[in-house]
């Protein structure tokens, strides 16, 4: 199998349906013994990046200052260029290899050591496309999961509960430092299941890894109240939001105009003052331009809840903004919607089969308890990711042949 | 009361949805659960149903940055207050001191836990307030409000006293600086309207302290007299009605005689009731006029 691939792929060169073929043969073997092949293009674009590097690198020995700007691209630069260098060491030792191939009493030596070489230089090429992509804008933010229950009543309710139990262990799995802001449980259904959570990660870059979590899942098991013994499907909503700083340092963070936000805070009818010792919290805050508007009440204190309106208030107009932006930049691109990007179903929750189905890579996890318990999210969210960067990597390469 | 046999989240809730809304119940028995040990689910369950203040029950009250120690025989915190002390705050970050010259001393008349007292000598307003000087005439309040400043300690920076005293007696505590704001949450609930029909919580009647509610003019007349003999150089009251406001207004006219040059406003709060008279005499306070929503 190792030889059929290697001779395959050296032959695939950049032909695109022969790439397509390659890939094919990557997926139905393991993706251990065969090379992904960088296109042309992204390779050109990163020699000339690394002529940017080199120009830069001068004016630094030079004595130069560097603006932020500057020296934020130095940083991503310098990435790029090391991860290449490491690329190149190992494309040049996986073709001495192959030339080894042709001789009969080496073979199996070479063999072993393409074994080790080959998964090297796959995971090069897919760290130097993926840093060769723009940056996410917020790509470096914690990041808020909001949770909604959607069509299929209690049962939705109690797997919202079940995926926000699937968020925190995952972060427990990290050693993330987690808060849960916002929680209601569903009154009618003796405590089982909830109407909403609203769940704050602060582990910086947070929200770059689980951005890809935004959508509709869906389950499909048998309810604990069901007594017929019938599969139901019902699903929930997950949003991900960057998390924003209300302090100045942060650039992100925004200053809001008098009469911008309307502030409600539950207050007590009649007298107030020293007439009522009432324990209501609540706080409303609507942002007026847009009409968002969050509700918190979990804390006791009415200080308090308004911080976490707040928070989840510039989360939210952080990503309204973004995806407006996008739609704008997409638009002028005629680009289409990345197939990552959807909002719509993108996974099913299987019980009965032990499987998830992450239908925006056609990926299926066979192990539902273990990522259900945190510990095998990533691998599916890793496929998501690798999707993502394949069709960026594309769109890029279509912007370079175009330029 | 018939108690439930068994101990269950839905058992608890039953017995507080029987005092409560629903809502209400189903979040105040989350805090009962997150805050005490299962042990006392029950009989805090129990009191609360018969009316007892959660903040009793608990023990604590959050209060701006500050979640304050709370017992039976002194008034709880109201987050009608918690509301103009944080408005209070943000209005003194924002005043600078040209004319006055050092940070201001602050004395709080009827201070209870010591809510007010301790939130104007939070690390935030260091730069600004010196000093903090507050008086109670009860003995529990004193101790309590020690207590929570102990509590606190980190968080406070200015430097901060307690001391037994009465305002109706014109009690003016042993202090190390003349004092600039003078502040006070004194009792206001005159005497007829200290009932359900006067708007009075049955919580409120049942369980706290009459002596730190009942009360009307002769507190504002008390008030305006210390400002007057202070030299004070600004005040924020808490009050319940008009008249009260207009008391303070009258009587430091009355106090100060010829020559005064105090301003005074009031303030809503955010149900719509009145709550503050605020009053400055000096052009470094002007400040505080964003406090309040008209002149009188």
């Amino acid at each position: 199998m190792l030889l059929r691939c290697l001779s395959y792929s050296g032959k695939v060169g950049v032909n695109r349906a022969g790439l397509k073929l390659f890939n094919k043969c990557l997926y139905s073997t393991s993706n251990d013994d065969s090379i992904e092949v960088l296109h042309p293009s992204l390779l050109k674009k990163t020699k000339l990046l690394q002529d940017e590097f080199k120009l830069l690198e001068s004016q630094l020995s030079s004595g130069v200052e560097f603006k932020i700007e500057q020296s934020k691209k130095y940083t991503k630069l310098s990435k790029i260029i090391s991860i290449y260098n490491d690329y190149l060491e190992n494309m040049n030792n996986y073709n001495e290899l192959k030339l080894m191939l042709n001789d009969e009493s080496l073979k199996d030596e070479v063999i072993e050591e393409l074994k080790l070489t080959i998964p090297n230089l796959n995971k090069l090429t897919n760290k130097l496309k993926t840093n060769l992509l723009p940056d996410h804008p917020f790509a470096n933010k914690p990041c808020l999961i909001e949770l909604r229950p959607g069509v299929g009543g209690n049962e939705s309710n109690i797997f919202t509960e079940d995926l926000l139990e699937m968020y925190i262990k995952y972060c427990q799995f990290h050693n993330w430092s987690y808060e849960i802001i916002s929680k209601t449980i569903n009154p009618s259904s003796g405590g089982k299941g909830i109407i909403e959570a609203t769940l704050v990660i602060n582990e910086l870059g947070s929200y770059n890894r689980l951005r890809f979590e935004a959508g509709v899942h869906r389950v499909q098991r048998i309810p604990e109240t069901e007594t017929k013994g019938r599969i139901h499907t019902s699903a929930s909503g997950v949003i991900v939001l960057p998390k924003i700083e209300s302090n100045t340092n942060d650039p992100n963070a925004r200053v809001f105009k008098n009469g911008e936000l309307r502030i409600d805070v539950m207050r007590a009818s009649g007298s107030g003052g020293q007439h009522v010792n009432t324990t209501e919290s609540a706080v409303r805050i609507v942002h007026l331009p847009t009409g968002i508007t969050v509700n918190i009440q979990d804390e006791r204190s009415q200080h308090k809840n308004k911080d976490k309106a707040m928070t989840v208030l510039r989360a939210r107009l952080a990503e309204l903004e973004m995806r407006e932006k996008a739609e704008k930049d997409r638009k002028e691109r005629t680009g289409q919607v990345s197939s990552v990007d959807r909002s719509d179903k993108i996974r099913t929750y299987n019980y009965q089969q032990n499987r998830i189905t992450d239908h925006r890579c056609n990926f299926t996890l066979y192990d539902l308890e273990g990522c259900m318990n945190g510990e095998k999210l990533d691998e599916i969210i890793d496929k998501v990711e690798q999707k993502e960067t394949d069709e960026r990597s594309q769109e890029l390469i279509n912007e370079i042949e175009n330029v | 009361m018939k108690l439930p046999s068994t101990l269950t989240p839905k058992n608890l809730l039953s017995i507080l949805t029987k005092s409560l809304p629903e809502e209400q119940a189903a979040q105040e028995l989350r805090w009962i659960q997150q805050e005490l040990p299962s042990s006392s689910w029950l009989e805090a369950v129990i009191q609360r149903s018969n009316y007892k203040p959660l903040q009793y029950i608990l023990g604590t009250q959050p209060f701006g940055n500050l979640e304050l120690n709370c017992k039976e025989g002194v008034l709880i915190p109201r987050n009608d207050t918690e509301e103009w002390c944080i408005e209070l705050q943000t209005v003194l970050k924002e005043t600078k001191l040209t004319g006055l010259p050092n940070k201001l001393n602050v004395l709080d008349y009827c201070t209870g836990t010591g809510c007010i007292a301790l939130s104007l000598a939070e690390n935030q307003l260091a730069d600004i307030v010196n000093s903090v000087t507050a008086v109670d005439y009860n003995p529990l309040a004193i101790t309590l409000s020690q207590e929570n400043l102990i509590k606190h300690r980190a968080l406070v920076s200015s430097d901060v006293n307690f001391v037994l005293g009465d305002l109706l007696k014109r009690y003016i505590p042993p202090m190390k600086y003349d004092i600039d704001l003078l502040v006070s949450n004194p009792p206001y609930i005159p005497k007829q309207h200290l009932n359900i029909d006067g708007g009075v919580e049955q919580s409120v009647l049942q369980y706290e302290p009459q002596d730190a509610l009942l009360g009307d003019l002769e507190f504002y007349d008390a008030l305006a007299d210390m400002a007057v003999k202070l030299k004070a150089n600004a005040f924020v009251f808490e009050l319940g009605y008009l008249k009260q406001a207009f008391e303070v207004k009258e009587k430091l006219n009355y106090y100060t005689g010829v020559g005064n040059t105090w301003q005074c406003g009031i303030r809503y709060d955010s149900g719509g009731g009145i709550r503050n008279v605020v009053g400055w005499r000096h052009k470094d306070l002007r400040t505080l006029g964003k406090m309040c929503h008209e002149m009188i």
